[in-house]
């Protein structure tokens, strides 16, 4: 047996290992280990609970009063959680903001383009505002009812640029959105069942799932950063990618797996926001992006193949790019924040599993990596999407 | 069991006008969560307001509590969590400033008659392990508290952090590797 290292010293001390005896026999052969022992076990045995003075015997009192006095005032705490339902509210000016500002650009650069970036971070703010406002009602996540509204606000301030992509297509324009908009707000006060089935079967199915759709998003996603050089670049690309996932059980599988993806993500979605941890609510709220996104941009492919169309480049951004008008400037936001929720949610889980198995240095430089990979390509598709190419 | 789950329905009233059933659970649980509360914030006034916090969002979520789990359990899971949230929110201070809380870790270190020197001696080590145990992170400290201090599993403390188990070991292991470091003499380490 080689020598033991510390944690597993550590963990046998707390009598959790699963090979004590076996770590038993090595301690009474080897004396660098049973020193070792000897020193953690002082160590852990010198540090001894804090005895704790009585808090007096009106402290229960105390605990009625506070208890009381917050049920009673109904829990001023989420101030300004309601507003999350600016975002979808005003969602429809931000792209239109993008517009302006990037014709402004075409004629004051200097402007223009900073005023680009605002007005392209408010389009992509929604999930950002849903994690705020879910972490403002944390404190009383208990009450699940009683903080539907915000919830819902929460939900639709995420999911705003793929739900403004499925309402534009019904040809109604702002009535069919600000539609959706009222019939959620009305949602909200309806009780709805959370689901109490078996959640780590869902997450089994989840995971699977997510493996296939991952190994084809990352095909996907450097593919549409091959626009930035030309377009006929990226058709290259994808036609080689093509050979591989237009095959029909591939397809098949890939469909099979976005459905599982969006229908245990979506009965999951509640129960992680109720854990209420800042961390938690971002991977709910990527999580529901995504679905969203799935179900608009699977459908929007479906639709196309339909009617023979090719589903290329220019189809995704059309011949001038997405700055050419407002009705082509919305995909903008929806596009990219999708890549964002991609790289949040699978970045999130990674983390987590990462976490187990290594220290926290070289997670967090791991972490910091997928950031600058992301904005990498934020910006690499997000130019590439407005018609900016490195070759004609 | 059957006595707090009778306790329970009589709490769950919409607006706790005068409820004796509710002070009746306080009564009977809020020295195990206080003392919980001191051991992972290392404040005794801010574990008095996790207590508060607690037992608010309790009866918040009394109408939620189906009797799967033991009440004392259910309410110490709320504890380490509200902790868990002072800690991450930078909040919670040692308390320095009060030198009996200080003086009870040093008893425990002597021996049964100190002398002046022994009483230095242990004082100063009950200083380092207060530091110590300030430089690990908010899950590091929880998690090694409930391991170490209250004697919980791994697995329960994944189930109270909902965390996965591997990663609550590395969370204890971290937090140990810390201890180490600010406690034994230097060069003892592997």
């Amino acid at each position: 047996m080689r020598h033991l290292s510390g944690d597993d010293l550590a963990l046998h001390y707390y009598g959790e290992s699963q090979r004590s005896a076996a770590i038993e026999r090595h301690l009474r052969s080897c004396p660098r280990c049973a020193s070792e022992f000897a020193r953690i076990t002082r160590t852990l045995g010198s540090i001894t609970a804090p005895d704790t003075s009585d808090p007096g015997d009106e402290f229960p009192l105390e605990i009625w009063q506070h208890v009381r006095s917050r049920a009673l005032q109904n829990d001023p705490r989420p101030r300004l959680a309601p507003f999350v339902w600016l975002v979808p509210l005003l969602y429809p000016l931000s792209f239109l903001a993008i517009f302006e500002s990037a014709r402004l650009a075409h004629e004051q650069a200097t402007i223009g383009i900073p005023l680009v970036v605002l007005a392209l971070g408010w389009a992509l703010a929604g999930p950002f505002v849903a994690v705020f406002a879910l972490s403002e009602i944390r404190g009383g996540r208990t009450d699940a009812a009683r903080h539907q509204f915000v919830v819902f606000g929460a939900l639709l301030a995420t999911i705003s640029p793929a739900l403004f992509n499925l309402t534009s297509r019904t040809g109604l324009g702002l009535p069919a959105w600000y539609g959706a908009t009222a019939l959620a707000a009305v949602a909200s006060f309806l009780p709805i069942p959370e689901f109490t089935g078996a959640i780590e079967r869902l997450r089994r199915f989840h995971r699977l799932s997510a493996l296939l759709i991952v190994i084809f998003a990352v095909a996907h996603v450097a593919n549409q950063a091959f626009a930035i050089v030309s377009v006929s670049s990226h058709t290259f690309v994808q036609n080689v990618l093509r050979v591989v996932y237009r095959q029909p059980l591939i397809e098949t599988l890939l469909i099979a797996a976005i459905a599982l993806q969006v229908a245990t993500g979506t009965m999951m979605w509640r129960g992680k926001v109720q854990r209420g941890s800042t961390s938690a609510n971002l991977q709910a709220a990527s999580g529901l992006y995504l679905a969203v996104f799935f179900l608009a941009h699977v459908s929007a492919v479906a639709l196309a193949r339909q009617y023979q169309t090719e589903t290329n480049f220019v189809w995704a951004a059309g011949p001038m790019g997405l700055l050419a008008r407002p009705g082509l400037t919305a995909l903008l936001p929806y596009y990219l924040l999708a890549i964002v929720a991609l790289f949040v949610h699978v970045g999130y889980y990674a983390r987590v599993t990462a976490m187990a198995f290594l220290p926290e240095l070289p997670v967090r430089r791991l972490s910091y990596a997928a950031i600058t990979v992301c904005g990498t390509l934020v910006l690499t598709i997000g130019l590439a999407l407005c018609g900016i190419h490195l070759a004609p | 069991m059957a006595a707090e789950a009778g306790d329970l329905a009589s709490v769950r009233c919409p607006v706790p006008e005068d409820n004796t059933a509710f002070l009746t659970l306080v009564e009977r649980h809020y020295r195990q969560m206080y003392r919980l509360a001191v051991r992972i914030t290392g404040n005794e006034q801010e574990a008095k307001d996790v207590v508060q916090e607690s037992w608010l969002r309790a009866y918040r979520g009394f109408s939620q509590f189906e009797g799967r789990a033991d009440l004392g359990t259910w309410l110490h899971r709320i504890v380490v969590n509200c902790a868990l949230d002072l800690l991450r929110a930078g909040r919670s201070r040692p308390d320095r400033t009060r030198p009996e809380a200080m003086n009870l870790r040093v008893q425990a270190i002597a021996t049964a008659a100190p002398d002046p020197e022994r009483l230095a001696a242990s004082a100063e080590t009950a200083r380092r392990i207060e530091s110590a145990l300030e430089a690990l992170s908010p899950v590091e400290r929880t998690a090694f508290t409930l391991r170490h201090f209250e004697g919980y599993s791994i697995d329960e403390i994944a189930q109270t952090l909902g965390l996965r188990s591997n990663n609550v070991k590395q969370h204890i292991f971290r937090g140990i590797r810390k201890l180490r470091v600010a406690l034994e003499p230097q060069g003892s380490g592997q």
